[in-house]
């Protein structure tokens, strides 16, 4: 009798349908979190199959073992020491040889592996037929063709599956390296399992020896701390020369060669080519949409479009949920609480709590599930790696390569995804430079303020120069912390998937699972200093702070005395800023508070000042709160510079 | 059209492609070598005469090898060629650059501090088949050219970033668009499509095909 609970992981190059197929097997049990420790995502699910309990587990999309990024080395880690009971590798069929060098890795460690060939459909469409019968010979690995999208073949995956669980199927121990190299191996890997024993137990010696060619600092780190390291890698010394003498290419090139050489060799041999089908619809989007000329208007409608699709959408929702929720949820809460409890804290309770969760419910989110929804599509479609093609250039100016576009575009909708799309750049430094400018981006709060004072009193042009002069300023701003973080900018190596058509339920399952962590991250820091903000006021502590802020706001910004307090609720949310300061000076024609000169400096201020707490939180969560605090008193500071310049030059102009 | 560096001498030819047809391991007798560099055979072997006089070519058993002195001296030649060629970029602004600069001393040495050429770098430029003159950095093809990887340049990770991706040496890629203003390129290798970076994509070396 085999074990009840088994654990499957999804491994495979991005693009490949790895998370449909996981959204396939997982329905609804899916959980998104994080790796523990690190900042890449880590989505689990359970489900039931033929009585057995399966954990899915989805691990990034990657195209080597190396330790290139963080995504690569989770994998690699997990794959080695996590022990899943089956690894199911999934194929794009339509680019066999680029994949199978991802699953000769894979065969390295020994592991159990089930390959999903999948995409059949697509591949089929362009010409492409794979036998998935001499594939799974040549491998010796079973393979499944499965069109995710559609669910074809994955209950064939799940047999398949559980055949491997009851030990049906053998783990394949098929070596593909050339005769030198395999001899090179059988000796290194001799001497690793008797000198190495700890290293060998985590890790097959033959694996280790393979990496230790290949010049991984990792391994070749731990290897290096034993006692016996320095034995073992004068060996490493000898057979890279060794190999180094027969091909004359350094070792690691020896071995992707061999392993892309076999790759060509299977792929070709169970690959049929139908007659070359005629351009495909989707080759031609593709050609178009990355033009050199035409790419650019056609980017630019794009985005255009979906800011308006969100604004239109997100207002909408908006209205909505603020009237629900000052309608039903209010009076309800403060009905409850009046009778419970007295009439002060339920006053502070409503006042801070709901205020809280209000906030984040009739301002951010009808804003933010629009943005994911129409974001997923993008990415699914294959659209935004075209746009990180457009925008590669312009990102260069700030030491970011093109993927930094796709955080920087999120900054629109709201700059918490924006800290968190950060994570598909490949190091620390480009994440954080990234993470740093996407904040600066006006979000759809700060683009309310805009609008409703500056938009709405002095015209749509001076709204849309301050929005151009934000912009100007990312990349300013992006060009200096560029030249001030050390290090080297990394170059863009991006693969450029084909256009495929969307699905409508992973569309909607993304939007769902995004959502979700969303609100996890920004909810909780927007009610706190909801609650905080109420207990100032009950205690009386928000007149004493306004006269502190009157010299920096009276005197440096030119602002009325009123706006300090408003500017310190703004960094719960930015739109609390207008809202408060019709409360506080009893009207809403701004123009009785405000002359034009201190519209525009209210607004630039508001604009930049402080990532509100909730991006905080966000930028804590991925980079720490060290860099986190510095970039909002960086931000504090740098408003305080421009809004106090502004004044001074804008005041004699108007 | 076949693009040459200026300054080339026909002795240099001759050693690169002894080295070239040592590294495929096929014969290089004096006929093999004039093929290679398109001479007239009498004029070849003129060429390698000169060579063995200078004590960089010998002959065995009729065919030609290079001394231990001649494999320095294609070495040099190489690596003196990347750097004129890429370090500093190519046209008269790299040739400005380049005199700007001066004696640039241990030239291997500067290529790794200055150019992120390292040791093993130019290792793989050392083991190029085919003359080096011939290639050319990736950023230089044109929309719809092939070519055939000869090696990555750049840093470590880069390199073998650059690998794993499929750009091996060896492998052949066809240069699908091009984004303007030194924007990225976009290479088909191996059946799919791969974005490089205008920086990245000018560290890698390649042999233009089917001009």
């Amino acid at each position: 009798m085999a074990k009840e609970e088994a654990t499957i992981a999804l491994a495979g190059n991005a693009n490949v349908g790895k998370s449909v197929i996981f959204n396939q097997l997982t329905g609804a049990s899916q959980t998104i979190g994080n790796w523990p420790g690190k900042t890449v995502e880590k989505a689990e699910g359970t489900l039931f199959f033929m009585g057995r309990v399966l954990r899915v587990i989805d691990l990034p999309g990657i195209y080597s073992l190396s330790t290139f990024s963080m995504e690569e080395i989770i994998a690699r880690e997990y794959i080695a020491t996590g022990r899943p009971d089956v690894i199911v590798n999934v194929v794009d069929a339509s680019s066999l040889e680029r994949n199978l060098y991802f699953t000769l890795q894979l065969l390295e460690m020994e592991v159990p592996i089930i390959i999903a060939l999948n995409l059949v459909d697509y591949a089929s469409k362009k010409g492409i037929r794979i036998d998935a019968k001499r594939l799974s010979e040549l491998l010796g690995v079973p393979v499944v063709p499965t069109v995710a999208i559609t669910g074809e073949g994955i209950e064939e995956l799940l047999r398949t599956v559980i055949d491997c669980l009851d030990g049906k199927i053998k783990v394949s121990r098929r070596t593909f390296k050339g005769k030198e190299v395999e001899r090179v191996l059988g000796k290194l890997s001799k001497a690793i399992a008797s000198d190495l024993p700890e290293m060998a137990k985590l890790y097959p010696p033959r694996w280790i020896a393979i990496k230790l060619l290949e010049g991984d600092e990792d391994i070749e780190g731990r290897a290096r701390s034993h006692e016996n390291g320095p034995r073992i890698m004068a060996l490493v010394e000898v057979a890279r020369e060794e190999l180094e003498n027969i091909h004359g290419e350094p070792s690691h090139v020896v071995i992707a060669n061999e392993r892309y050489g076999f790759a060509n060799r299977i792929a070709k041999e169970v690959t049929r080519f139908a007659p070359a089908p005629r351009i495909s619809m989707e080759d031609r989007l593709g050609y178009i949409t990355a033009h050199r000329i035409l790419g650019y208007p056609i980017l630019l409608a794009v985005f255009a479009s979906i800011f308006w699709i969100v604004f239109v959408v997100g207002g909408y929702l908006s209205k909505i949920f603020d009237a629900l929720f000052e309608d039903l949820v209010i009076p309800l809460g403060e009905g409850i609480m009046g009778t419970i409890l007295q009439g002060g804290i339920a006053e502070f309770i409503a006042n801070g709590v709901l205020a809280g969760i209000g906030a984040g419910v009739s301002i951010a989110l009808p804003f933010i599930i629009p943005f994911y929804a129409l974001l997923a599509i993008l990415e699914d479609s294959g659209y935004l790696p075209r746009a990180a093609f457009l925008m590669d250039n312009l990102m260069h100016k700030m030491g970011l390569h093109g993927k930094a576009f796709i955080p920087l575009l999120l900054g629109f909708g709201c700059s918490v995804p924006a800290c968190l799309a950060c994570r598909i750049m490949e190091r620390d430094r480009e994440r954080f430079l990234a993470a740093f400018v996407a904040i600066l981006i006006p979000c759809a709060a700060r683009t309310v303020v805009i609008m409703g004072l500056v938009g709405a009193y002095l015209g749509l042009l001076p709204a849309l120069g301050l929005y151009a002069f934000d912009l100007a300023l990312v990349l300013l701003v992006g060009r200096i912390a560029y030249k001030a973080l050390p290090g080297e900018p990394m170059g863009l190596i991006m693969e450029m998937p084909p256009y495929r058509m969307p699905s409508f339920r992973i569309i909607i399952k993304k939007t769902w699972a995004r959502t979700k962590s969303f609100a996890c991250i920004a909810f909780p820091y927007i009610v706190g200093g909801s609650i905080a903000l109420e207990a100032f006021r009950i205690v009386g502590w928000l007149d004493p702070l306004s006269e502190a802020m009157v010299p920096l706001v009276v005197w440096w910004l030119g602002l009325p005395k009123e706006a300090g307090v408003t500017l310190l609720f703004g960094i719960l949310r930015k739109e609390l800023t207008l809202i408060l300061l019709a409360t506080l000076a009893g009207t809403a024609n701004y123009a009785e508070i405000l002359a034009p000169v201190q519209m525009i400096v209210f607004s630039l201020v508001a604009m930049i000042y402080f990532p509100c707490i909730a991006t905080v939180a966000a930028l804590a969560k991925e980079f720490g709160w060290g860099k986190a605090l510095a970039t909002a008193l960086f931000d504090i500071g740098l408003a305080v510079l421009l809004g106090g310049l502004a004044f001074r030059i804008l005041y004699p102009l108007l | 059209m076949g693009r040459r560096a200026p300054k080339v001498d026909g002795l240099t030819e001759a050693m690169e492609a002894i080295l070239t047809a040592h590294l495929e391991g096929s014969g290089a007798s004096a006929v093999d070598v004039a093929k290679r560099i398109g001479l007239p055979l009498e004029e070849a072997e003129d060429l390698l005469r000169k060579g063995q006089e200078d004590g960089l070519i010998l002959l065995e058993g009729g065919q030609y090898k290079l001394t231990e002195k001649g494999i320095e001296a294609v070495r040099e030649h190489r690596v003196r060629f990347v750097h004129e060629s890429y370090g500093h970029g190519r046209g008269p602004l790299g040739y400005l650059r380049r005199l700007l600069e001066g004696d640039v001393g241990d030239l291997p040495f500067h290529l790794q501090t200055k150019h992120e050429i390292d040791g093993k770098a130019i290792e793989e430029i050392s083991a190029t088949r085919g003359a080096i003159e011939d290639a050319l950095p990736l950023s230089e093809l044109r929309e719809g050219e092939s070519a055939i990887v000869l090696y990555p340049l750049g840093g470590f990770g880069l390199r073998r970033r650059l690998i794993e991706m499929g750009l091996t040496p060896g492998v052949e890629i066809t240069v699908l668009r091009r984004a303007p203003f030194r924007g990225p390129i976009e290479v088909g290798v191996r059946g799919t499509s791969l974005a490089l970076g205008f920086g990245v994509a000018s560290k890698v070396i390649v042999r233009r095909l089917g001009v």
